[in-house]
C-alpha cells in the first residue's frame, strides 16, 4: 500500500518529468509548425552557398563597380575618385572594343558546339550501347586542367607536329600551315580547342535532359511513322528547351568573355586578344585597375544585353 | 537513429570547420610568425622557383649562425602579380624581393628603411633603385649587364671576327650566320614576353647617354626615327623581316632555347648577362658562351650598362625587423655568386666575360629624381606602355612576320602618340 507521502512524491516526479518533456517539446525543432520548419531548413541549407556567393561574387563585383570610378593602380594605399573618366577613355577610342571582333569567332564556335552537342547527345541517349562509356569519354576534357590542355594543343599545332602529321597521312599535306602564326587560322584553332574542351559538358547536360522526355511520346511518334530527324526536331528539341536556353546563355556569355584558352596558348598576342585578356593586361601589366574595372562593368552590361535579347527570342518561339 | 543523427551533425561540423579554416588560416600564420614558442621565424619570399637546393644551404648557414631563428623560404612563379595582391594585406613575408612596379613614393608604406645612404654606400652598390631622398629601403641582390648573349663558335664558323659596332653590322652578322652555318642567327623567344623587354633596355648603350632613361619620360619624340628606342626596336623588326630568326616564333620554347644556344644551334639571343651562367651550365664547351653589348661605339669603346636586378627589402609589418635586416645583408653577399650576377658588395670581382675586354666600358644609369620616378610611372600608366614588360614588343615581331595590319612605322607612330598623351597627362 502506498502512503500518501509516497503518492505525492510519485505525482511530483511524474509532473516534473512531463513538464520537462513539455519544455523540451516547446523549444524543440519538432514543435514548430510545418511551415516554419521548412523555412528553418531552407535557411540552414542555403546559408553556406549564399555566404560563398556574396563573399566571392557580389562583394567583388560591387567593389569593382566602385574601383571603376577611381584611378587605382592595384597597389597604392590611396584611391582617387575621378568620376566617369575611365568610361570616357574607353568610349573615346575604338581600340578598346576591337578585341570584341575576336569574340565573334568564339560565338560562331558556340553555335556549332551546341548543335553538335545536341546531335551527339541524341545519338548517345537513344538506342546506343555502352552509352555510359561514351558520355564519360566526351566529358573527360572538361575535367582536365586548362593549362594542361593548352600545352597539349600548343604541341598539336606546332609545325611538323601532330596535326600536320595526320594531314600528311591522309594525303591532305597541302593544307598544312602555321596554325597559330597565320592570322587567318589562329583564332579558328583557338576556338576549336575551346569547343573540344567544353562540348562534353553540353553533351552530358543534354543527355540528362533528353532522358527526362517520356518514352511514350517517342514510341507514339515512331508508330506514326516519324523518322529520327523529325523526332529530334518536333519532340526532343521542345522537350529540352529549358536546358537548351540555359546552355545557350552560358555559352554566349562564355564566348564574350573567352579567356582561358587564348591566354594560355598565345597570351592574346598576334590578333587573338579577347576583351577579357585585354582587361586583365590593363589591370596587372599596365597597373590601371580603375580602367580595367570599367571594362569589366561594360562587359557585364554587354552580357546582360545579349542574354536579354536571347530570352526575348526564345520566349517568342516558345 | 540517435547515433546516426549525432554522426551527421559531427560530419557537418567538421566540414564547416574545415572550410572555414581555409579562410582565416593564412592571416593568422603570417602575423603569429614572430610569436612562435621558441625563437623567431623569418619568411623569405623570392621569385626563384629553381633554387630550392641553394636556398636550403642558406637556411642551414643562417640558422646556425643565428641560433633561435628559423628561416622559411617561399617562391612564387608569377611574382609581381601575386605579390601585389598580397601587399594589399599585411601578410607578405618578413623578407621579400621588391616588385618592380612599386614607385619610390610608395616604399614608405610597404618597406622598412634599411638605413641612410651615407651609412650604406661604402659597403653596398647599386642602391639607386631603393634610394628615396637619402633613405635606403632595400639592398640590391646583384646586378646584370644588358646586351646580347652569343655563342662564339657559331660566329667564328660564320666568319665573323669582330663584334658588330653598328645596327647595320649587326644585321650583316646575322646574315652571315644564316648563310654560312645551320644555326638560327637570332632566337626571339616570342612566347616568353619577359625576354622581349630587353629590346627596350638597350638605349643607354646605343646612345652613350647615361641619363637617357630619365630623359625619355619627357620626350615626345621617343618612338620616332632617330631615337635609340626606335633603333633598338628596328633591329628586332629587321631581323624578323629578313628571316634571321626561328621558323615559328609563336611556338618558341625558352628551356629548349637555352640548350640550343649551349649546343651551338643558336647564334645570338637578346638577354641579360644572368643568362650566360645558365647556358654555360648546359654546354659541353662553356667557354664559347660570351656576352656583348648593344652594337654601338662611343669614343672607341662599347658601352655595357650594368643595372640592379631585384632588390630585397623588409616588410614594414614584420615582427622581426632586426633579424630580417641581418638576413638581407647575409643574402646579398651569398646570392650573386650562385645566380651568375654581379655582386653589389663593394670590391667584388667582376665575372670573366665582363672583365676581359679592354674595349668595354661598364656604365650605370644615372639615378633619377623621386619626382622623375613618379612621372615615369604616370606616363607609362596613361600611355598604356609598360617599358618593363615585353607584351607590346610582340607586335613588332608580328609585323616583321607580315601578320600585322600596319607597318613598323605605323606602329611606332601609334606608340609615339600614346606616349605623348601620357606625357601631356602629367602636364609636361
Amino acid at each position: 500500500m502506498r502512503t500518501n507521502a509516497e503518492k505525492v512524491a510519485t505525482n511530483n516526479t511524474t509532473q516534473i518529468a512531463t513538464s520537462t518533456q513539455n519544455i523540451k517539446k516547446k523549444f524543440g525543432f519538432s514543435s514548430l509548425p510545418y511551415k516554419k520548419q521548412k523555412i528553418v531548413i531552407s535557411i540552414v541549407f542555403l546559408f553556406i552557398p549564399v555566404l560563398l556567393l556574396t563573399v566571392l561574387t557580389y562583394i567583388p563585383a560591387i567593389s569593382m563597380f566602385g574601383y571603376s570610378f577611381t584611378d587605382w593602380d592595384g597597389i597604392s594605399k590611396t584611391k582617387n575618385f575621378i568620376g566617369l573618366k575611365n568610361y570616357q577613355t574607353m568610349f573615346s577610342d575604338i581600340k578598346y572594343f576591337q578585341p570584341l571582333f575576336v569574340s565573334i569567332y568564339y560565338l560562331i564556335a558556340t553555335f556549332i558546339q551546341i548543335g553538335l552537342a545536341i546531335i551527339i547527345a541524341y545519338l548517345v541517349s537513344f538506342g546506343c550501347k555502352a552509352s555510359g562509356i561514351f558520355k564519360g569519354v566526351y566529358f573527360f576534357p572538361s575535367l582536365v586542367n586548362s593549362v594542361a590542355i593548352g600545352f597539349v594543343f600548343l604541341l598539336f599545332f606546332q609545325p611538323g607536329s601532330t596535326l600536320d602529321a595526320v594531314l600528311n597521312m591522309l594525303g591532305l599535306g597541302g593544307f598544312t600551315k602555321l596554325w597559330l602564326q597565320d592570322t587567318s587560322t589562329n583564332n579558328i584553332s583557338l576556338a576549336f580547342v575551346s569547343v573540344w574542351r567544353y562540348i562534353g559538358y553540353n553533351i552530358v547536360m543534354f543527355a540528362a535532359a533528353m532522358a527526362s522526355i517520356s518514352s511514350d511520346v517517342l514510341e507514339a511518334a515512331r508508330v506514326d511513322g516519324a523518322n529520327k530527324f523529325q523526332q529530334l526536331r518536333h519532340i526532343i528539341l521542345p522537350g529540352i528547351s529549358t536546358i537548351l536556353g540555359l546552355q545557350l546563355f552560358l555559352s554566349l556569355t562564355g564566348a564574350l568573355s573567352a579567356f582561358e584558352v587564348p591566354y594560355i596558348m598565345t597570351q592574346g598576342s598576334n590578333g587573338s586578344m579577347t576583351f577579357l585578356i585585354q582587361t586583365v593586361n590593363y589591370a596587372f601589366v599596365n597597373h590601371r585597375v580603375g580602367l580595367a574595372s570599367a571594362m569589366g562593368i561594360v562587359l557585364l552590361l554587354l552580357c546582360i544585353i545579349i542574354t536579354s535579347a536571347q530570352k526575348l527570342v526564345m520566349n517568342k518561339k516558345g | 537513429m540517435k547515433v546516426r543523427k549525432q554522426l551527421a551533425l559531427l560530419l557537418a561540423g567538421v566540414l564547416t570547420f574545415g572550410s572555414l579554416t581555409g579562410c582565416g588560416g593564412n592571416a593568422n600564420n603570417g602575423s603569429t610568425g614572430g610569436d612562435s614558442k621558441s625563437g623567431k621565424t623569418l619568411t623569405v619570399i623570392t621569385h626563384r622557383t629553381d633554387m630550392d637546393a641553394t636556398f636550403a644551404k642558406y637556411k642551414a648557414e643562417f640558422e646556425s649562425s643565428h641560433p633561435g631563428t628559423k628561416v622559411k623560404f617561399e617562391s612564387i612563379t608569377n611574382y609581381q602579380q601575386d605579390m601585389n595582391t598580397r601587399m594589399s594585406t599585411e601578410d607578405y613575408g618578413d623578407v621579400l624581393m621588391i616588385p618592380g612596379n612599386i614607385t619610390k613614393n610608395q616604399f614608405k608604406d610597404f618597406f622598412e628603411p634599411m638605413g641612410k645612404i651615407d651609412e650604406l654606400k661604402d659597403k653596398y652598390g647599386f642602391l639607386d633603385n631603393v634610394n628615396v631622398d637619402g633613405t635606403i629601403y632595400g639592398l640590391s641582390t646583384g646586378a646584370n649587364a644588358f646586351g646580347f648573349v652569343y655563342n662564339e663558335k657559331v660566329l667564328k664558323d660564320a666568319g665573323i671576327e669582330k663584334l658588330p659596332t653598328t645596327p647595320e653590322e649587326f644585321q650583316a652578322m646575322l646574315k652571315a650566320i644564316k648563310e654560312k652555318t645551320s644555326a638560327t642567327p637570332l632566337y626571339t623567344n616570342y612566347v616568353a614576353d619577359w625576354c622581349l623587354n630587353n629590346y627596350c633596355l638597350q638605349q643607354i648603350e646605343l646612345s652613350g647617354d647615361v641619363d637617357y632613361m630619365n630623359k625619355m619620360v619627357y620626350n615626345k619624340h621617343e618612338f620616332e626615327k632617330g631615337s635609340a628606342t626606335y633603333t633598338s626596336l628596328k633591329m628586332l623588326n629587321d631581323a624578323v623581316a629578313n628571316k634571321y630568326v626561328e621558323a615559328d616564333p609563336m611556338t618558341s620554347d625558352w628551356e629548349g632555347s637555352k640548350q640550343a644556344m649551349a649546343d651551338g644551334k643558336i647564334g645570338v639571343m637578346c638577354l641579360g648577362s644572368w643568362a650566360v651562367g645558365q647556358m654555360q651550365a648546359l654546354s659541353k664547351a662553356p667557354e664559347n658562351i660570351k656576352f656583348m653589348g648593344a652594337p654601338a661605339i662611343h669614343d672607341g669603346k662599347q658601352y655595357v650598362q650594368i643595372s640592379s636586378d631585384y632588390t630585397m627589402g623588409v616588410n614594414i609589418h614584420s615582427k622581426n625587423k632586426d633579424i630580417a635586416k641581418e638576413f638581407v645583408k647575409y643574402f646579398v653577399e651569398k646570392y650573386p655568386a650562385d645566380s651568375n650576377m654581379i655582386s653589389s658588395i663593394a670590391g667584388a670581382k667582376l665575372p670573366d666575360y665582363l672583365a676581359g675586354s679592354s674595349n668595354l666600358e661598364l656604365v650605370q644609369a644615372k639615378m633619377g629624381s623621386s619626382q622623375g620616378d613618379i612621372d615615369k610611372d604616370k606616363v607609362q600608366k596613361e600611355s598604356l606602355i609598360n617599358i618593363n614588360d615585353g607584351k607590346w614588343v610582340k607586335t613588332i615581331i608580328e609585323i616583321g612576320l607580315g601578320n600585322g595590319k600596319q607597318t613598323f612605322d605605323d606602329y611606332m607612330a601609334s606608340l609615339n602618340k600614346s606616349w605623348t598623351a601620357g606625357i601631356e597627362s602629367i602636364g609636361k
